[in-house]
């Protein structure tokens, strides 16, 4: 019994430390003057000063928040009708365009990064944030949905009906009862959602016009300006931390939201 | 006497499948009122139609003389104990009670007095505070009757709310119910397959069975009167005796005469006769009782209160007894022979 605690215990230390090392290292270099180990007057912000002052570095992480604002907030929206719908009602067809729906999870992003172009550009839309906000939403939306569905097909109907019999309207009902109850479930999805539209590169490389999203920048830079790829670890450091306090907050609110 | 509600000729149809069919019946004020029958017999969907959750495909539906046939649940003057309670877990007692009082927009000094009124009637006083999760069965039951209750509705409709719970738990909500019933007054419509809780509560009782409405009665009239073999059957079980009537008795083959009371009974016509269980007593000798018949017993099950034997007869029809255990003699094992008798009386002509 004890033999096998401690054998799953180095298992599980070994699994964390094969999944932070790449973090911890990249954190520790953007603090480092050298682009590379060993440490060397450690720890220094002048990687992070040079980010600040580097044109275009601080716009596409604004750029990038609102994208990912957007399509999380688009997302589940879309993902409670769907959820919703694919649970409650029936509808000719309805396997099928559950298929359908869930199709984006299974063609690569690059793919459908050039179809939607080609769609839209026949369309007549200029590339910009909105056609990448476009491309995310199309992305998130199979999460979304996916856990807004198991969320309604764990949900008691009489709840709903028991609140109007004590005379709630249907948008009361869903205000007091069906919202708060499917919140863990919203949560879920708009945390999958936002950290598909943060952390994308294909799409967002194909869609983007004139203004980048923080990947996009970065990925750019790597490729053209191959000197100040230090920034970068800076950068991303900053993004990670971003996603980080983003989950967090969430998983708070949805305990808040169950208590 | 005033009518609080009022089935007219109420179907309901899901496509081909006929749920509920041409039901009809009125539910007088401040009764005790029950829908009986087994599984699948329309008594659910009756009561939903009354709360408003279904729309009868044809007939009427009148609460306090009003037609309510098209009017949506949260505009009904009734209030519903679901067959899950269906209390909202993201609140906690005193949040689920005050639920219909905040959506009438109840001024909110009131809403604390009746909610306190309610958890006092339901002897829970002080669990406004409580978590669903942390309440009881028993406990999660009162709450979702006073859930409903504190709307002083018109009529409160009850759906199996004690199936879940087990045996001991059920009795003490019976008496419980039976004492709400007494204190609030409000007229109950009460949903369900057990005959025993329907017979111990109501003041009327109407047995369904496949969608329709076999028969409407107090329960003694239900029990000790049934109109049909289904109801003979279904309220508490029976034996059936098939035979030709002559002078003042049934003839069974195989069997023998069996003395009924007197009747407008024509003579040669085909009975069928029901003999309760426990209205047949079982010995080796039997004294006063107008019909004896031989028997072997092959099955005896103690029960405590009673012993239920399943005898023999002569025309190899197999009869249940009930015999209670007060002056028992004894047992008697599988394969004695016994005389089983009942009272002209106790054989109830159904057809």
């Amino acid at each position: 019994m004890k033999k096998t605690n401690i054998l799953w215990s180095i298992v599980v230390i070994f699994a964390i430390i094969l999944a932070f090392s790449p973090i911890t290292i990249l954190f520790l270099l953007s603090l480092n003057d050298s682009p590379a180990l060993p440490l060397k007057n450690f720890p220094t912000t002048k990687w992070y000063e040079a980010l600040f002052q580097f044109p275009g570095a601080m716009e596409s992480i604004v750029n990038s928040l609102m994208v990912a604002g957007v399509t999380t907030l688009v997302a589940v929206v879309l993902g409670i009708c769907g959820g919703y719908a694919l649970v409650r009602t029936r509808f000719v067809g309805k396997s099928f365009f559950t298929g359908l729906l869930l199709m984006p999870m299974v063609v690569p992003y690059i793919i459908m990064g050039i179809s939607l172009l080609s769609f839209l550009l026949r369309l007549g839309m200029e590339p910009s944030l909105i056609t990448i906000i476009i491309g995310h939403i199309l992305l998130a939306i199979p999460y979304a949905t996916l856990v807004l569905t198991s969320r309604f097909i764990g949900f008691n109907i009489s709840l709903e009906e028991a609140a109007m019999d004590l005379g709630a309207d249907r948008l009361t009902t869903f205000r007091k009862i069906t919202l708060p109850l499917i919140m863990p479930g919203i949560i879920t999805a708009a945390i999958l959602s936002f950290i598909i539209s943060w952390e994308d590169v294909a799409m967002a490389v194909l869609l983007a016009g004139s203004q980048q999203t923080a990947p996009v920048f970065m990925f750019s830079l790597v490729t053209k300006l191959p000197k100040f790829v230090p920034i970068l670890t800076a950068m991303s450091t900053i993004m990670f931390a971003f996603a980080i306090v983003l989950a967090i907050l969430m998983r708070k609110a949805e305990r808040f939201s169950i208590s | 006497m005033k009518i609080d509600v009022e089935l007219k000729n109420v179907t309901k149809k899901y496509g081909e499948i006929v749920a509920v069919d041409d039901v009809s019946f009125a539910v007088e004020r401040g009764q005790f009122f029950s829908l009986l029958g087994p599984s699948g017999c329309g008594k659910t969907t009756t009561l939903r139609m009354i709360s408003g959750f279904e729309t009868p495909t044809e007939g009427e539906i009148f609460i306090e003389g009003k037609p309510m046939t098209n009017v949506p649940p949260f505009k009904r003057p009734t209030n519903l104990v679901f067959q899950n309670l269906a209390l909202f877990p993201h609140m906690n007692v005193f949040d689920n009670i005050a639920f219909g009082l905040r959506i009438k927009k109840v001024p909110e000094n009131e809403i604390q007095k009746r909610v306190k009124e309610m958890l006092e009637l339901v002897r829970l006083p002080g669990y406004e505070k409580r978590k669903i999760s942390q309440l009881s069965g028993g406990e999660k039951q009162r709450i979702a009757i006073v859930r409903a209750l504190v709307n002083r509705p018109a009529v409160l409709l009850l759906d199996e709310p004690l199936g879940p719970l087990d045996l001991k738990l059920r009795e003490e909500m019976i008496v419980e119910l039976k004492r709400i019933k007494r204190e609030v007054g409000t007229t109950f419509i009460y949903v369900t397959h057990d005959q025993g809780e329907a017979l111990t509560m109501s003041d009327k009782i109407v047995v369904m069975n496949k969608g329709k409405v076999v028969q409407i009665g107090t329960p003694m009239e239900i029990y000790e009167k049934p109109k049909s073999k289904f109801v003979a059957d279904f309220i508490g079980g029976t034996n059936f005796f098939e035979g030709k009537y002559t002078d003042g008795a049934v003839e069974v083959d195989g069997l023998g005469k069996i003395s009924i009371e007197s009747g407008a009974h024509v003579s040669k016509k085909t009975l069928l006769l029901s003999v309760k269980p426990e209205k047949i007593c079982i010995g080796k000798k039997l004294k006063k009782v107008d019909n004896i018949f031989d028997g072997k017993v092959t099955e005896s099950f103690y029960q405590g209160r009673a012993i239920t034997y399943k005898v023999l007869l002569e025309n190899d029809s197999l009869i249940t007894v009930v015999a209670p255990s007060y002056g028992m003699e004894r047992v008697f094992g599988i394969g004695e022979k016994v005389k089983v008798g009942w009272n002209k009386e106790d054989a109830r002509v159904i057809t």
